[in-house]
């Protein structure tokens, strides 16, 4: 039986949700979504991680959204009191160096958004290879 | 940046008014009475600070007393005139003791040179000497004001085309990079919609769902280029290293490689220099020539030479091939952005490469042009980069590290 995946995924554009939902499933992983469509409801479930919600096991964190920018998310994962070590994937469509900068800094994946359907797919592999390496936490 | 360009304009503002200095007797009430009756401003000062705080808020002209300029007071103009901006050279006419020897007036005239625009008046003055000489100085200073004005204008001008530059350069940027966002969506969900429709769709479903595809790659082509050629300013090279021209060519024909491959070109490179640019500059111009070179290629392999000669202000790099062509009359033509001499569908392109190739060449003070007999007779594509030639340490790019 394959494992059920908690994945949190932080992003405003609906069109990128529903890319990620069908790389995940094309990737042929089985998984629970926790979507928060701006910063500020990220940061609200944040706060419920460990709690009301399980820990994910990965965390798909959108830089350029509304309220709250997703690097704030970045780092309050980082400084989780429980669930700090969850591989976490920064995904961006602007390529500037700050933003792989912030990613290794968090110890964070950086994927930028592709223009190709086959790239963007890629997403759901690199989830599955970070959820296969040992639990952390 | 309004209230600075104000300021700069109120500097100009011409007092004309004639500052006299004549402490002991009673010439400066008698030289005031001659000057407003001719029709001048004159104001009297009663200490060498007075007339220099005078001559600080503006004035036309000072005429002074030689008995009153011993060293201390020499000391003070000397210091108030030399904050002058450097449009200003304030005009100071000195009444000398009548009768003096030439030699005399020599060697005052010495004492008196810190003291920068002098001209002497003999003394006793003669009602017309006097108001010639105060009318030709403070003609002097008008013009001295004109200039002022001028260069405040210019300034002014250029801050407001440098700001107009910025904001388009930043515009530029901000609508390639935000427009690649949308784009983004049209391109993945058509791709999407192929994928999983295609077998669904009849045949002119699938030929507009092409075109959707097509379009979109095109335009996400267009953008990442635009992206690059507002970069070429965006980005700095302040300090560029020195860089072999033969490992930025290298590195261009490996970006090129399936291209190259594909049409089995023959590339032959000649001796390169080594110059003062920024590598990826350098590799940017041979990619976008080498890469027009083979583009644009004619029913023969393409055979392509990258070569360089020396003309009398520095080297000029050349990419020469036995393509196509270009009529000589679109030879300024084919550097101006998005403009092209081809449809899409015959040649690959975005219209942006050789501009940015021009881009990049101006910035280095170069300048890039093309030689070509004419269509169907090959182009050579020469390139310069003027300061790219000195002012950089020939070790900085050799030695990283």
């Amino acid at each position: 039986m394959i494992q059920m995946l908690d994945v949190f995924l932080a992003e405003d554009n609906s069109g990128d949700v529903h890319l990620v939902r069908e790389a995940l499933t094309q990737a042929g992983l089985r998984y629970q979504l926790h979507l928060a469509t701006d910063g500020e409801a990220g940061l609200v479930m944040v706060g419920q991680f460990g709690l009301e919600l399980p820990c994910p096991h990965v965390a798909l964190l959108d830089l350029n959204m509304p309220r709250q920018d997703g690097s704030e998310l970045l780092k309050r994962l980082r400084e989780h009191p429980r669930c700090a070590h969850m591989p976490i994937v920064i995904l961006t469509s602007s390529d500037v160096f700050a933003n792989r900068r912030l990613a290794a800094d968090y110890d964070a994946v950086f994927f930028r958004k592709p223009l190709d359907l086959g790239e963007f797919f890629e997403i759901g592999n690199t989830v599955k290879d970070l959820c296969r390496q040992p639990e952390a936490n | 940046m309004e209230t600075a360009s104000e300021n700069v304009s109120s500097e100009c503002v011409y007092r004309e008014r004639v500052l006299i200095w004549a402490p002991f007797g009673r010439d400066g009430a008698l030289i005031q009475r001659e000057l407003l009756r001719a029709g001048l401003s004159a104001d009297l000062c009663s200490s060498v600070e007075e007339l220099s705080l005078a001559i600080g808020r503006g004035a036309g002209a000072a005429l002074v007393a030689d008995e009153a300029l011993g060293p201390q007071a020499v000391e003070r103009l000397s210091k108030q005139l030399a904050y002058q901006p450097p449009w200003s050279d304030f005009p100071l006419v000195v009444m000398t003791s009548g009768g003096d020897t030439t030699e005399a007036s020599r060697y005052r005239l010495r004492l008196l040179e810190p003291l920068g625009n002098i001209s002497l008046l003999e003394r006793p003055l003669r009602s017309a000497t006097l108001i010639s000489s105060i009318r030709a100085a403070l003609r002097a200073r008008r013009h001295q004001y004109q200039l002022c004005q001028h260069l405040a204008e210019r300034e002014a001008n250029e801050r407001a085309l440098l700001r107009a530059n910025r904001d388009l350069e930043q515009f530029a940027y901000s609508a390639s990079h935000d427009l690649q966002e949308p784009l983004r969506m049209v391109s993945l969900y058509s791709q999407m919609l192929k994928a999983k429709y295609s077998d669904r769709l009849d045949a002119d479903a699938r030929l507009f769902l092409n075109h959707l595809v097509t379009g979109a790659s095109r335009m996400a082509a267009l953008l990442k280029d635009l992206l690059a050629y507002v970069q070429i300013v965006k980005g700095q090279v302040d300090n560029p290293a020195a860089t072999n021209a033969n490992t930025a060519l290298s590195k261009a024909l490996g970006n090129l490689e399936s291209s190259v491959r594909e049409s089995d070109a023959h590339i032959e490179v000649r001796h390169l220099p080594t110059l003062c640019v920024d590598e990826v500059h350098l590799v940017q111009l041979f990619q976008n020539l080498v890469g027009n070179a083979i583009k644009y290629r004619g029913a023969e392999t393409p055979q392509i030479a990258v070569y360089c000669y020396q003309n009398g202000s520095g080297h000029v790099l050349c990419v020469q091939d036995n393509g196509i062509g270009i009529d000589p009359q679109y030879s300024e033509r084919v550097f101006g952005i998005f403009k092209r001499l081809h449809k899409a569908d015959q040649y690959e392109g975005t219209g942006i490469g050789l501009a940015l190739c021009q881009r990049i060449v101006e910035r280095y003070g170069g300048r890039i042009w093309v030689e070509s007999a004419g269509e169907g007779r090959g182009s050579t594509f020469c390139f310069t980069l003027g300061q790219g030639e000195r002012g950089c340490d020939p070790n900085a790019g050799r030695f990283p590290g």
